[in-house]
């Protein structure tokens, strides 16, 4: 499914955020990729959807090379990925429909059929009563819900998740890896880049950990 | 089809959200067409002005006494087929002696009892309309040379000459003006629009994380730019019509008699069309380049 041979980003010369790092995840995996600030995860997880380009080394996503994958494509594979971010990314001049509703409006997908997903994805995260609500007026929780419901919507075959938990208590951590756990057992390869040591060693799941941009453990699972 | 309906919802449904931005660069744009269409409202109406003007240029060749009318005749119809040439009139020495009389009105005794008519016989020669200046005339001019029939030539040289330089320099200024009010114009709506588009950073930064594609986030912008521009370009019109009815009713001022001006016009239709397209265009790719500068 995900597959990184020899890959290393430079913001600055000389100053890697990742070195040659050497990873795979299959389909249908669970992984965290955890390490202290600055240790590469974010950058990691914006190599996997193309927000940024390695300074070497070949990324597969998918069976395709992302390392080459012309801008004006980049759209086709973002329409594979799902993508959460602990700032949630929620507009806050659109209700929480029409926040979901943006990722398959981009797709063109019929309005009437638009409302029926969005409709299913947002009661099977528990959030349908609030459908109308302005997400400002929404707990971290509850946003991060939204967020979750956006990125699963268009049913992506990967769930990349950027410290999904940052600024939320336990409780509702908790419940937003619930929700994670119950996405992958429906088949889709999930990855959650945390510095949560509490939820990671909860979820019991794989670790790819790295420090200093350089992969520590977990490369291969 | 759908998509391209799609993109018009999404661009009312985006400015209805930023109404006051949107309302701003619709103002701005209106101010920027107002300003060229009222140069252009007063070019329009002062054309009739420099018409008259133009009208006034025509060359009179007196000529000499003796020649018999046949010759006279052949030397019209020569200068008539000139292509500089509009019409040329003749005027013989009865036509001009009894002018003259008119003229005079009272005092025609002055020239009754002449033993001969001292009044030389002329052709007036009326230039085409594109050869009413220095240029035409001295064409004329040089087609006429030294015919043995001619006693003397005027067409006003210094009048012209400083008709030349006025029409001239009106020119030069038009252009100066025109264009540098155009340029500002697409400097100050672009970056309007600009704020616009900064203010959706976050919603162009999303829609391209959730797959869209360029086209489809580029497309509501520019219907948006095109919308704003024709808006703006309707109430610079509207303005220009109540500023056009305000000197419409005041047209007995003396200076527009002096000017010979005896209605004010409103702007041509193919004015009018020229602001409402140059309306959508620069609000179109006002909008196009501020999307593509801070679209990655």
């Amino acid at each position: 499914m995900i597959q990184l041979f020899h890959v290393s980003k430079l913001y600055q010369k000389d100053v890697p955020a990742l070195q040659d790092l050497n990873l795979h995840v299959p389909k249908g995996d669970f992984a965290f990729i955890t390490g202290p600030s600055g240790a590469g995860k974010s950058t990691l997880l914006k190599l996997l959807f193309a927000e940024e380009r390695p300074t070497h080394g070949q990324i597969l996503v998918h069976g395709r090379n992302i390392a080459r994958l012309p801008v004006s494509r980049i759209h086709t594979l973002r329409r594979e990925l799902g993508i959460v971010f602990q700032d949630f990314k929620l507009l806050p001049n659109r209700n929480v429909f029409e926040n979901v509703a943006l990722a398959l409006e981009v797709l063109g997908i019929p309005r009437r059929e638009i409302s029926r997903r969005v409709w299913l994805m947002l009661k099977r995260l528990g959030i349908h009563h609030k459908m109308r609500a302005n997400p400002l007026t929404l707990s971290g929780g509850e946003q991060q819900r939204v967020a979750i419901a956006r990125a699963l919507v268009n049913e992506p075959i990967i769930l990349l998740a950027d410290e999904p938990t940052g600024g939320l208590d336990t409780e509702a951590s908790h419940r937003i890896m619930d929700v994670f756990a119950d996405v992958n057992a429906r088949g889709t390869t999930v990855i959650v880049a945390t510095h949560n040591l509490e939820i990671v060693r909860t979820m019991g799941r794989r670790v790819i950990h790295l420090e200093g941009g350089r992969l520590l453990t977990g490369g291969s699972p | 089809m759908n998509r391209f309906l799609s993109s018009i919802g999404r661009a009312i449904n985006n400015l209805r959200q930023s109404w006051l931005i949107s309302s701003i660069t619709i103002g701005i744009i209106s101010i920027c067409l107002f300003l060229i269409g009222g140069y252009l409202l007063i070019t329009h109406n002062l054309q009739g002005v420099f018409q008259t003007w133009k009208n006034q240029v025509t060359i009179t060749i007196y000529l000499r006494d003796g020649f018999p009318e046949p010759d006279v005749l052949a030397f019209q119809d020569r200068l008539s087929s000139l292509p500089e040439v509009h019409s040329v009139t003749y005027t013989s020495k009865d036509e001009a002696l009894a002018e003259f009389g008119t003229m005079l009105g009272d005092d025609k005794f002055l020239i009754e009892g002449l033993d001969r008519n001292p009044l030389p016989a002329s052709l007036r020669i009326t230039p085409g309309d594109r050869h009413r200046n220095l240029d035409g005339v001295n064409s004329i001019l040089g087609a006429i040379g030294d015919d043995p029939l001619v006693l003397d030539i005027q067409y006003g040289q210094d009048w012209l000459d400083n008709l030349d330089r006025l029409l001239k320099l009106l020119d030069l200024g038009a252009m100066v003006l025109g264009l540098t009010l155009s340029l500002a114009a697409v400097f100050i709506i672009s970056n309007t629009i600009k704020i616009t588009v900064m203010a959706r950073k976050d919603e162009l930064e999303i829609m391209r994380l959730v797959g869209a594609t360029e086209s489809f986030i580029r497309l509501p912008f520019l219907v948006e730019g095109v919308i704003q521009g024709m808006a703006g370009a309707v109430l610079s019109l509207g303005l220009l019509g109540v500023v056009h009815a305000f000197l419409a009713s005041r047209s007995d001022q003396p200076l527009l008699r002096i000017l010979n001006i005896e209605s004010i016009d409103f702007l041509p239709l193919s004015a009018i069309g020229a602001i409402l397209l140059a309306g959508m265009l620069l609000g179109g790719l006002g909008s196009l380049a501020s999307v593509g500068k801070h679209s990655r």
